[in-house]
């Protein structure tokens, strides 16, 4: 099957890696672009929020692309990103696309469907439960290396001395894990890539502002539906750190809650949680 | 004995009768704001941020009417009112969850906060326990509190009961607690059956909707609503559904539209929606689509504070006139 799956951050290299070592076609979602976010526009309700509008618009790219399956993650609310699949496989169908919407929920709140899905996709792909397994654990390996690479990158763009230098540099380190397909090659490319990054030319003297970047989810991860801003916060000789990123997320989300703390620091401004959208995240992290 | 202060919007249609008989019961004395007005409005909209909509605005609206004129604010945190929702974890929207913290943010000088959670979902002695904290704030004790809630209970049901059978909530809130008689109407035997879906406090609320079920009713329709459906009835609309929302209020409306749009008796069905509500996005689009699959008129009416009554009129009578025209001809 042609599968694709929604665009965030640099995650979508591991992804691509998941999907084609599954034994699927992967289309490899396009980077949001003002066109994605028309279509979203065009044809999303007015009043669904910036992350529903530009992933109804890389959906229909990605269709246009000849996407048959896009797999994505549902979710309990309250926030609305977890019914956007559902939405958005009403609004697919109405514009006659052959494409469906696939989503995880969390397997906290039904397993028997997490499952169901699960062997689907892997039977459909030809693997064996052993080797299915084998590509779940690279690809996470893969995804936390991504997520390493990127986070030093932050902390060494504001100390470059020759502007780009460490974009640039995140992109080679980026594409030698993209070309990573087992455990020790993603090792080696993850060091690699720090390695890459730590030899940049750079200036230790400066003492840059910190700034914590918050909010919700799919704005924070998408540089695209960020205006880069962590990038150009780094350029402009900012260290910054977010609060999510993609591998945390899910190692806290997905089995067991290691939250209690950040709720804890947010009750004094906000007694019910979770409230959605990271609302509880943010506010809990910005005092952290 | 307190005086409590109960706001005349969001829960209050569903669930006054509870409230005001388990308050009553204990020995204290429930007031409530006045049904909305321009004022309370006013008063709402000076109290919030721009870009809330416009239930909340009101809601604040009606606690400041209130302010002055009670010892107690009954603003309890709805969590879920389910005892096993979707996921058993079917919830309210966000800005529910929050309106208590709001309120006690926005009014410094508000007189104490009853912001009890009502969490259903986590069992089933659950609102017994709820009632006892209630009372116990308010210095009553845990058995006046059973046995008040119990007498709420009874009367809650019998509430639901005029609401099935096709009540609207006013007048069955004059009946139950005033001992008013029930109105009798006629409808000519060739008239036309519309189906209202939206939040309660939307649409029992004549002034932010200006007016629309009087419209209706004024042409001699036959109106229908989600709290005439029996739990049953709506759970099994959540049943054909890939998955439900995650906000109790929202999903009964989806599953009330869903049912009606079924039904050959109902001409067409008017979804009314608050502007720049977050859930009302996802519901508008999902019954339009649906209407349109099962070919049933469909009519959006979305209200905010500069809605104006002649705008909505000549929707309503267009899309009368469309269902009779459609009638005649079939
Ligand atoms: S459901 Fe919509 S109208 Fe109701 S409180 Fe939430 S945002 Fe406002």
């Amino acid at each position: 099957m042609k599968i694709s799956f929604p665009r965030m951050g640099y995650s979508y290299i591991a992804l691509k890696w998941l999907v084609e070592n599954m034994g699927h076609e992967c289309i490899v979602p396009p980077e949001p672009s003002k066109r994605t976010l028309d279509l979203g526009v065009r044809y999303a309700p007015e009043f669904a929020c910036i992350p529903f509008k530009i992933l109804m618009g890389t959906y229909l790219e990605v269709a246009e692309m000849g996407a048959e399956i896009i797999l994505t993650s549902g979710g309990r609310g309250p926030c609305r990103a977890g019914y956007y699949w559902v939405m958005h496989n009403y609004l697919l169908q109405e514009l006659g696309k052959d494409v469906r919407v696939v989503a995880f929920e969390l397997p906290l709140d039904n397993l028997k469907d997490f499952w169901k899905k699960v062997h689907w996709i892997r039977k459909t792909g030809g693997l064996s439960v052993k080797e299915f397994i084998r590509v779940l654990k690279i690809t996470w390996e893969k995804l936390k290396a991504i997520d390493d690479v990127e986070m030093r990158s932050h902390e060494i763009r504001p100390l470059e001395i020759h502007r780009g230098d460490t974009t640039r540099t995140l992109w080679k380190g980026l594409e030698l894990l993209d070309q990573a397909n087992t455990l020790e090659e993603i090792e080696e490319a993850r060091r690699e890539g720090l390695k890459m990054l730590e030899s940049i030319p750079r200036d230790d003297s400066r003492n840059p502002l910190k700034i914590g970047i918050i909010g919700e989810i799919y704005v924070v991860l998408e540089p695209a539906a960020n205006h880069y801003i962590q990038i150009m916060l780094g350029e402009m000789g900012v260290q910054t750190d977010r609060s999510i990123y993609l591998s945390a997320y899910t190692r806290k989300n997905t089995i067991i809650n290691l939250e209690g703390d950040i709720f804890s620091k947010a009750r004094p401004y906000l007694n019910e949680a979770p409230i959605g959208g990271h609302g509880v995240n943010s506010i809990g992290e910005t005092v952290l | 004995m307190a005086r409590v202060g109960i706001p005349h919007t969001l829960a209050y249609f569903l669930y006054y009768p509870f409230w005001k008989t388990f308050f009553e019961a204990l020995g204290h004395q429930v007031v409530v704001s006045s049904p909305t007005t321009r004022e309370i409005l006013d008063l709402g909209v000076e109290e919030t941020v721009n870009d809330a909509c416009i239930p909340i605005k009101i809601y604040h609206g009606h606690v400041a009417s209130l302010i002055d004129k009670v010892d107690y604010m009954f603003c309890p945190r709805l969590v879920s009112v389910r005892l096993h929702g979707d996921f058993g974890s079917e919830t309210f929207c966000p800005k529910f969850l929050g309106l208590p913290d709001l309120i006690r943010l926005t009014f410094t000088k508000a007189p104490p906060i009853i912001d009890t959670r009502i969490d259903l979902k986590k069992g089933k002695k659950e609102l017994e326990s709820i009632c006892v904290e209630v009372g116990s704030r308010l210095g009553n004790s845990s058995q006046e509190s059973q046995a008040a809630c119990k007498k709420a209970r009874q009367v809650h049901r019998q509430y639901l009961a005029l609401l099935r059978q096709g009540t609207m909530p006013p007048e069955a809130m004059e009946i139950l607690l005033n001992g008013a008689k029930p109105a009798s109407r006629e409808f000519p035997p060739d008239g036309l059956s519309i189906a209202v879906v939206g939040y309660p406090y939307a649409i029992y609320d004549p002034y932010i909707n200006v007016g629309l079920l009087n419209m209706l009713a004024r042409e001699k329709i036959k109106i229908y609503t989600q709290d005439m459906l029996s739990d049953k009835i709506l759970n099994r609309e959540a049943r054909e559904l890939p998955k439900s929302m995650f906000w109790y209020f929202s999903n009964r409306a989806v599953y009330g539209g869903l049912y009606y749009m079924k039904k050959a008796n109902i001409d067409g069905i008017i979804h009314v929606t608050a502007f720049a509500c977050g859930p009302d996005a996802m519901v508008d689009r999902l019954l339009e689509i649906e209407a349109r699959r099962h070919n049933k008129p469909y009519l959006s009416i979305s209200i905010d504070e500069h809605t104006g009554e002649s705008g909505v009129r000549t929707r309503i009578e267009a899309f009368v006139d469309m269902l009779r025209y459609r009638r005649d001809k079939a």
